[in-house]
This record gives structure tokens, C-alpha cells and sequence, in this order.
């Protein structure tokens, strides 16, 4: 695994982790992320326990474990945060902030250890970053997929993690983390998006949302990072996206 | 601790031996129901005997409907003890998951072979909480004997039942062959003990090989979680 720095500015860090040639084939490529404001750290949609010693050793090379004060979940898939028990056996006062209707169901995973939840309204809130007095904003993104999920903001550095939007089922697991060809990397997300996103009208609503923020990057736990241009040219692609047509995967399912 | 690679399927055995110990208890209901019955014969059998014959025959039907209730509590007992092993033994398993997973994650830090201050500091701070599941781990081993301790000791009520069951049985047959009439249906029902009491008995049987196998996954250092 490898970490990428793609914010580092008066203090305020972000970090992306993933891109791991050692992940097993039989496991979700994922992106973890990691933002540190003055050494205190958040971690975000850190991923399941298969790759935990991964993200452990990259986290570790960038802040002090006692720094680490919060855990955001965007929404309850193992993917995301079944690691989280072993986060905060690390982390002495770890709180982890995710939708208020998933603490229960995450607590599933709590591998008997008793976890300190932060339950995000749907309307979202904010994210502290660690004990650093900073904090993102939760941007409601319910239904797309998960029905209690947010993607998180920053305006500071205007990154916006976005969580399974504009994720891509990449077939190389080490290339550039950042598209570089957007038309050429359609192919990878629209799959994703048309047997995982449930309707048109949640990801109509949190384009419009997002858009209103003006980001420079879009940073989703799977696939590449947008930025540039192509963060437009992703949003445009997605609001014209149709995912409620009956594509064949989804017909599949249905029968 | 198991090896990386032995660990999950060690961990999965181990939780499973506990509930094969509790699926093997629950079989032990069925043995009541059947043993209610058997009394209920001796019971109507000895009912219709009169003279002389009466006295003994009444006296082994009615230990013999003593044995039920006996059972019923002990089995409850049973079921609780059996709850607290399957507690520990997941505890247990908990513990040892996050164990290993702290470990392998020690061992991926260490094999990047920094030695930088936050580095070093970092590998400290997991080396130390590594060091307290460690003893967190040996604790709940510990304690997870203690409960398959119980689980014995409550198996050994169970083999003190199936002497009485075969006691009743081997006076039933002694008596039946003294019965000028129906002397048949005494003997059949001393049979029908005799077979009930060899039921229970390779119940307790296996449950104790069940309680073996269990320590084994959970102690062994060769194989088992503590390896």
C-alpha cells in the first residue's frame, strides 16, 4: 500500500491510502483516507480488517497513534469500517461518527470490545478532525447508495470525499490514483454505479449539492481521484446518469 | 497464537467446538421425554400388579419417575454452564482475533524497517497493547477452562444418574423374572432401561470428547489458538 499526500497546507493534511499490489483478488480494492490538522488525525472510511495492518503501517508513518481521535464511516459495508474495533483498541478515546441509524448495526462489528459512537442526523453535522478543534461537514448523500450515508467536505484544502460515488471497479489495482482519461474511465464506474445506486433522484439531489460547494477534488473510496476538470465532467456524467434503467445486471437480480 | 494462515480456520473450529458442546446437551431433552415415558409404563405396570409383588415393583416404578425431574434440573444447570462456556469461549475468540490482527499489523510496521522517531514511538505503542492482549488472551483462556471445568463437573451429576437409571433397571429385570404374570411387560421395560441408560451414557461420552476437543483448539500450543 501506498500513501499519496494530496493536501498539505498551514497545518492541514490529506492523505490518501490504497493502491496495495498485496491486496488479495478476492477482496474490494479500496482507497482509504486520512486528514491531520496539527498533528491531530480523522480517519475516513479506514476499511475492513483483511487490510488493516496495511493501513495501520501507512497511518503510522504520518501521525502519532495517540493523535488519532475519530473514525468517520460514511455508511455500515465491512469495507468501510469493520477495522474500527481495532482502531480504537489502538486509539485511547476514538470516537467513531457515521449515520445515526447504522450505530446499531455497526455495532455488529464490535468484536466485543465496547465502541464510543458519534451519530450523524440525516441532515449531516459536523466531523471533528481528531482533537484539533477543525472540523468537515457531513454532506447528506442517503440513498447513494447506502440509505443513511454522507460524503465529507472540507473547505479548506475543497477536497470532498465522496465515499461509493464516483467509485470505479478499476481492473489494475496499481495504476495513477487520479484519472487522467475521463471518457476512457466510464467504463470502470458505470457498472458500479448502475447495479449499487438504487435511484436517479439521490445522486440528482447531491450533484446539485455539490456542485453548490465547488470542489477542487472528489475523492471516492474506490477507483481514482477526480480533480481538475474532470471533477465537472464527473458531475455532468452523473446527474445525466440513468441507473433505474433495467441494465442486465440489474435484471439479473430482479428475476 | 495460531500461524497467520491456520489462524481463522483454528478460531472457527474453537467456536464451533462450543456449540457442538451445546447442540450434544440439547439431545440430552430428548432422553427426558423418553425416560417420562418409560416411567409412566412402570408406573401403570405396577398399578395393575396385586399381592405380594406389588410392594418392590412400586417401589423401583417410583424411583424410576424420580429419575425425570432429576434430569430436567440438572439439564437446566447444564444449558447455564453450557451458556457461560459458549460466553467465554467467544470472549475468547474476540480477544484473539484482535490479537492477532495487532500482531500482524506490529509485524507489517516493523517490516518497513523505519527508525524514525514517530516510527519508533508508534511501534512502542503497539508493541505495548500487543503486550496486553497478550495477557488478555491468557486470561480468557483461563477462563474459558474454568467454565469447561464446570461443563465436567455438571457431566459428572449426569454419570451419577446414569448409575442410578441402570440400578433401577438391573432390580426391575431381577424383580420381573419373580412375576408369575406379566413377568414380559417388567422385563421389556428393564430392557428399555438398560437401553436408555446406554443412550446417556454415549451422550456423556461424546460430550466428554466434545470437552477434550475443545480444550485442544483452545490450548494447544502446537496447533491451537495458543499456539
Amino acid at each position: 500500500m501506498r500513501s499519496t499526500t494530496l493536501y498539505d497546507e498551514g497545518g492541514l493534511k490529506w492523505i490518501a491510502m490504497g493502491r496495495d499490489p498485496e491486496t488479495r483478488d478476492d477482496i474490494i480494492d479500496t482507497v482509504q483516507y486520512m486528514v491531520v490538522a496539527d498533528g491531530e488525525a480523522l480517519l475516513i472510511d479506514p476499511g475492513g480488517i483483511e487490510i488493516f495492518p496495511q493501513v495501520l503501517t501507512e497511518v503510522t508513518s504520518h501521525v502519532e497513534i495517540a493523535k488519532i481521535g475519530g473514525l468517520f464511516a460514511s455508511h455500515q459495508d465491512p469495507d468501510i469500517a469493520s477495522s474500527m474495533s481495532l482502531w480504537s483498541d489502538l486509539a485511547e478515546g476514538l470516537t467513531v461518527i457515521t449515520p445515526k441509524i447504522w450505530i446499531g448495526f455497526l455495532t455488529h462489528l464490535s468484536l466485543g470490545t465496547e465502541l464510543t459512537f458519534e451519530g450523524l442526523p440525516d441532515h449531516g453535522g459536523s466531523v471533528p478532525i481528531g482533537r484539533s478543534g477543525r472540523n468537515l461537514k457531513a454532506i447528506p448523500a442517503h440513498y447513494c447508495h447506502s440509505s443513511g450515508n454522507f460524503s465529507l467536505w472540507d473547505s479548506r484544502s475543497r477536497i470532498l470525499f465522496s465515499g461509493d460515488i464516483g467509485a470505479a471497479l478499476l481492473p489494475d489495482r496499481v495504476g495513477d490514483l487520479f484519472v487522467a482519461d475521463f471518457d476512457a474511465h466510464i467504463q470502470y464506474m458505470e457498472g458500479f454505479h448502475k447495479r449499487w445506486m438504487p435511484a436517479n433522484a439521490p445522486l440528482r439531489a447531491w450533484v446539485s449539492r455539490v456542485r453548490e460547494l465547488k470542489p477542487d477534488m472528489i475523492c471516492p473510496q474506490h477507483g481514482s481521484i477526480f480533480r481538475g476538470e474532470n471533477v465537472g465532467r464527473f458531475l455532468a456524467w452523473l446527474e445525466r446518469l440513468d441507473v433505474e434503467s433495467l441494465d442486465p445486471s440489474r435484471q439479473a437480480a430482479l428475476v | 497464537m495460531a500461524t497467520k494462515e491456520s489462524f481463522p480456520s483454528t478460531l472457527i473450529q474453537s467456536l464451533l467446538s462450543g456449540s457442538e458442546v451445546q447442540n450434544r446437551v440439547r439431545t440430552v431433552g430428548d432422553f427426558t421425554l423418553d425416560m417420562e415415558l418409560v416411567a409412566v409404563d412402570g408406573l401403570v405396570g405396577a398399578a395393575r400388579l396385586g399381592g405380594i409383588q406389588k410392594g418392590p415393583v412400586s417401589a423401583l416404578a417410583s424411583a424410576l419417575a424420580e429419575l425425570p425431574p432429576r434430569i430436567k434440573t440438572n439439564l437446566a444447570e447444564m444449558e447455564v454452564i453450557c451458556l457461560g462456556y459458549a460466553r467465554a469461549l467467544s470472549a475468547s475468540a474476540y480477544i484473539a482475533l484482535r490479537y492477532q490482527s495487532h500482531k500482524d499489523g506490529l509485524a507489517a510496521m516493523r517490516a518497513e524497517g523505519k527508525s524514525d522517531a514517530l516510527s519508533l514511538t508508534n511501534i512502542k505503542h503497539v508493541e505495548e497493547l500487543q503486550r496486553s492482549y497478550h495477557l488478555a488472551f491468557e486470561e480468557s483462556l483461563f477462563e474459558a477452562r474454568e467454565a469447561l471445568r464446570s461443563v465436567r463437573a455438571k457431566l459428572g451429576d449426569f454419570e451419577a444418574i446414569v448409575r442410578s437409571v441402570q440400578h433401577v433397571g438391573s432390580y426391575m429385570a431381577i424383580e420381573a423374572a419373580a412375576l408369575e404374570d406379566g413377568s414380559g411387560n417388567f422385563t421389556s421395560l428393564a430392557g428399555e432401561i438398560h437401553r436408555q441408560a446406554l443412550r446417556l451414557a454415549d451422550v456423556l461420552g461424546a460430550l466428554l470428547d466434545d470437552t477434550n476437543n475443545s480444550e485442544l483448539l483452545m490450548t494447544n500450543r502446537n496447533g491451537g489458538l495458543a499456539a
